[in-house]
């Protein structure tokens, strides 16, 4: 099912900020993992995780590809909220790929599903795997 | 005797002109050169010999150890004095560290002031410390506290640099050697910021 994720918008060029309690990196590997409230923004994209580790890409070091955030995500748009367990955003495709019961809350509107994929350059998203929707009629109390 | 031809007029002048200026020649040897002061002749170096003499310092200090992970530390400074306070101490300034892991991965740090703990196998570096990695972090801090026998490096404050994949500021850093004590874990506590410019 596809989903207008409106306000989820950010600029791919935008500088992402990610701010934690610590942060870890080993040497060898250069993997770095931040731990303890991890929340990245970028633009007006905010995400909220537990742990957030960062990949790089192989060549070189300096060029970050994706951020896997874990441990619970919620992310949050002027507009729109979505949580899930799970969340792997890639920085170069600007996209954002949320597993493990999603929960997207659009104004009065709830849906839920397995995996939530959102383009964040147009906003389009699709949500898939067991897809519940509330729909709130207009006018309701 | 006075002769009418010129050159019996010209030879007359010339005996008493060049007789004058050899004269002339010869007095700014003796008369016009300087004045040599005796005194001056050899420079004194201007040091302050008592104090010299009371903090017995030692010039261009070189310290260098392995620590038990196996990963090599050197330290020079420019010069070094012994701390008659402390305990067998000794305080050195523009410290300059090497830690060298075993797998390769260097870490160079330089501080204007470094203090020596032997007895608590520690090297305290003060004052802009820099500090370096060859995986590219490059990170400033106040103070750096670098552990001589367990090749752990410390900055208790807040720290400021940039990483391979953008700036960086924390409020505490500490290299610790991984558990296999091959490579070292870079551990940023205290509150992290992290801003990354992705490229085009």
């Amino acid at each position: 099912q596809s989903v207008d994720f409106g306000g989820l918008r950010a600029d791919k060029t935008a500088p992402v900020e990610v701010t934690a309690d610590s942060l870890n990196v080993n040497q060898e590997s250069g993997q770095a993992v931040f731990s303890g409230n991890v929340e990245v923004t970028q633009g007006d994209m905010h995400m909220k995780a537990a742990e957030l580790e960062v990949f790089y890409a192989s060549d070189k070091r300096s060029e970050i590809t994706r951020l896997h955030a874990t441990g619970g995500v919620t992310l949050v748009s002027p507009t729109e909220a979505a949580e899930a367990e799970e969340a792997v955003y890639d920085v170069k495709a600007g996209t954002v790929v949320m597993t493990g019961n999603v929960l997207l809350t659009q104004g009065d509107n709830v849906m839920s599903g397995n995996k939530l994929n959102v383009d964040l350059s147009t906003g389009a998203g699709t949500m898939d795997g067991r897809v519940r929707t509330l729909l709130k009629p207009a006018g309701s109390k | 005797m006075m002769y009418d031809n010129s050159h019996t007029r010209l030879v007359t002048w010339a005996k008493i002109v060049l007789p004058l200026l050899a004269l002339a020649l010869l007095s700014t040897i003796f008369l016009v050169s300087r004045r040599i002061d005796p005194s001056a002749a050899i420079p004194y170096a201007k040091v302050d010999v008592e104090k010299l003499a009371r903090e017995n310092a030692v010039t261009r200090p070189e310290y260098s150890g392995v620590t038990d992970t196996g990963a090599t530390l050197s330290v020079t400074a420019a010069q070094a004095r012994t701390q008659p306070s402390q305990d067998q101490g000794a305080s050195a300034d523009q410290v300059a560290a090497k830690l060298t892991a075993p797998d390769g991965h260097v870490t160079d740090l330089s501080a204007n002031e470094g203090l020596f703990q032997p007895n608590s196998n520690r090297i305290d570096l003060t004052g802009k410390v820099a500090m370096q990695t060859s995986d590219g972090y490059r990170v400033n801090s106040d103070k750096v506290e670098l552990q001589t026998d367990s090749s752990i490096l410390t900055s208790p404050g807040p720290i400021h640099g940039t990483s391979p994949f953008g700036t960086l500021d924390a409020g505490y850093m500490q290299m610790v050697p991984t558990a296999d004590g091959s490579s070292h874990d870079l551990v940023f506590k205290q509150g992290v910021k992290l801003v990354y410019q992705p490229q085009q």
